[in-house]
């Protein structure tokens, strides 16, 4: 289980998260749905230790991050790789670092394929669209086959075609994942479990089924019903 | 216990040979530094030749030449690049990587060390080829060891001063590179300089790489002195900063 207790994080004098409790099962899909600014990309990196949280813990199945970390993909929003790099050399040094077995390379060959990235091999990272860029980030997310998946709205700037066939390849084996999303649809298919997010604080968790409901048409209706129950408690 | 902190060296000696080779390709792939850490001392290295055509000069020239490729490569070459790696998210990238992010600063000297024995590569031919110089290998052994401390020395100090500064305030590097590269016996000997000029000389870490690489050995001390003051100085002001969000 992934645990995420009591989490506080404090930049200057704002507090920017606000007593995060979350749980995740093994092999469970996790989304953090909230608008742009409500905290997810905080979390995130507080999740894969980029930040320390000024207070709370974060725990992967009673380790930490960094004890565990070869067995973790993470995608960032904004993926940040080396700029000067090609993207065919980013990858052999990276199957390299992780000593990948034939099988895996083979693995890694297919995933090329399927992202379309074979194609730009010997293109520079810094002459990739957004997409691409993406695209290269999860491929390195994926190569090392990882249990566990942390991902920053995996993908944003996507087209819809895409963003369905990189769903098929995250979900394609049984994986703990947590994903941020400001997309409503994209939480509702893909998650076993969504916590809204907003401000810093968790307004309410629970399965897809619990919020599709006749009273909920947009994503601003659940926020103001889970809002609203918030205050009244 | 003893082939798991084997396994574990033999992990990062791959790391540090495979990514030091990557940022190698990067350097030279960056059309500026390549050319100020290959083409331009080699050019200037000629230029200079056959305008003073004095062995003696030659000699004195060759190492001067070595002692500012090694610290514009370092000084221009580590510290900035490791500042645009923070400043651009990179390390968020590095941390999440089965790999301890120091490993990739190492790889950044390192390949900033392969770039200057490229360079010195070039120049001792030249002055081979074409200035008819002979070189002892007692000398090659203190250019190729000049090359690795000032490296380590002008890194750490480039460090230190991208941290100490924001992006905008990097005229301060071109001033004081300019300004270590006159007074430090660069081109010309210590003795014809000012008596007052020659006290502030022995300030500069590069007067003491340029005796060094003309077999002062004497000059080693100083060097160390210096490499660990900007490695204590660089390791403040690195821990002082947040990881950019």
């Amino acid at each position: 289980m992934i645990k995420i207790e009591n989490l506080f994080y404090k930049e200057k004098e704002n507090f920017i998260l606000k007593g995060i409790n979350i749980a995740v099962e093994e092999n469970e899909c996790f989304a953090l749905l909230g608008p742009n600014g409500a905290g997810k990309t905080t979390l995130i990196e507080i999740i894969v230790s980029i930040l320390k949280p000024t207070e709370g813990k974060v725990e992967f199945f009673g380790k930490r991050f960094e004890e565990i970390k070869e067995k973790v993909g993470v995608v960032f929003e904004n993926p940040p790789l080396f700029y000067y790099a090609k993207v065919k050399e980013i990858i052999n040094y990276l199957i390299n670092i992780y000593s990948l077995k034939k099988d895996k390379i083979d693995n890694v060959k297919e995933l090329m394929k399927i992202l379309e990235l074979e194609k730009i091999g010997n293109r520079e990272i810094r002459k990739l669209s957004k997409g691409e860029k993406k695209k290269l980030s999860i491929l390195i997310a994926l190569m090392n086959d990882p249990e566990i998946l942390i991902l920053d709205e995996p993908t944003s700037g996507l087209d819809p075609f895409v963003r369905k066939k990189l769903w098929e390849l995250i979900k394609s084996k049984e994986r703990t994942i947590i994903f941020s999303t400001h997309i409503w649809e994209e939480a509702k298919e893909y998650a076993d479990k969504i916590a809204f997010i907003n401000e810093g604080e968790i307004l309410g968790i629970g399965s897809p089924s619990d919020f599709i409901s006749s009273k909920f048409i947009k994503l601003e209706d659940v926020f103001l019903y889970l809002k609203k129950g918030n205050e009244s408690t | 216990m003893f082939f798991f902190i084997l396994k574990k060296e033999m992990k990062a000696l791959k790391i540090i040979l495979k990514g030091s080779i990557l940022e190698t390709k990067f350097f030279i792939r960056e059309k500026q530094a390549f050319f100020f850490g290959v083409v331009f001392p080699v050019f200037l290295f000629t230029l200079f030749g056959f305008i003073w055509e004095s062995p003696e000069y030659l000699k004195f020239l060759i190492t001067g030449v070595i002692g500012m490729t090694v610290s514009t490569d370092a000084f221009f070459g580590v510290g900035p690049i490791i500042r645009t790696y923070y400043d651009y998210g990179l390390l968020k990238f590095l941390k999440i990587l089965p790999f301890n992010p120091i490993y990739q600063f190492i790889n950044i000297f390192i390949s900033r060390i392969y770039a200057s024995f490229i360079s010195l590569f070039f120049l001792l031919l030249i002055g081979i080829l074409i200035f008819k110089m002979k070189f002892i290998i007692i000398e090659i052994l203190f250019y190729l060891a000049g090359i690795i401390i000032g490296i380590l020395l002008f890194g750490f100090f480039g460090l230190w001063l991208s941290f100490l500064f924001k992006r905008g305030e990097r005229s301060i590097f071109n001033f004081l590179y300019f300004l270590m590269l006159f007074i430090s016996a660069t081109f010309y000997p210590l003795e014809i300089m000012p008596p007052f000029l020659q006290k502030f000389a022995y300030l500069s870490p590069l007067t003491h790489l340029n005796l060094f690489l003309r077999g002062n050995f004497y000059s080693l001390i100083f060097l160390l002195f210096f490499t660990f003051l900007f490695l204590f100085l660089s390791s403040i002001s690195f821990k002082k900063m947040e990881l950019k969000r």
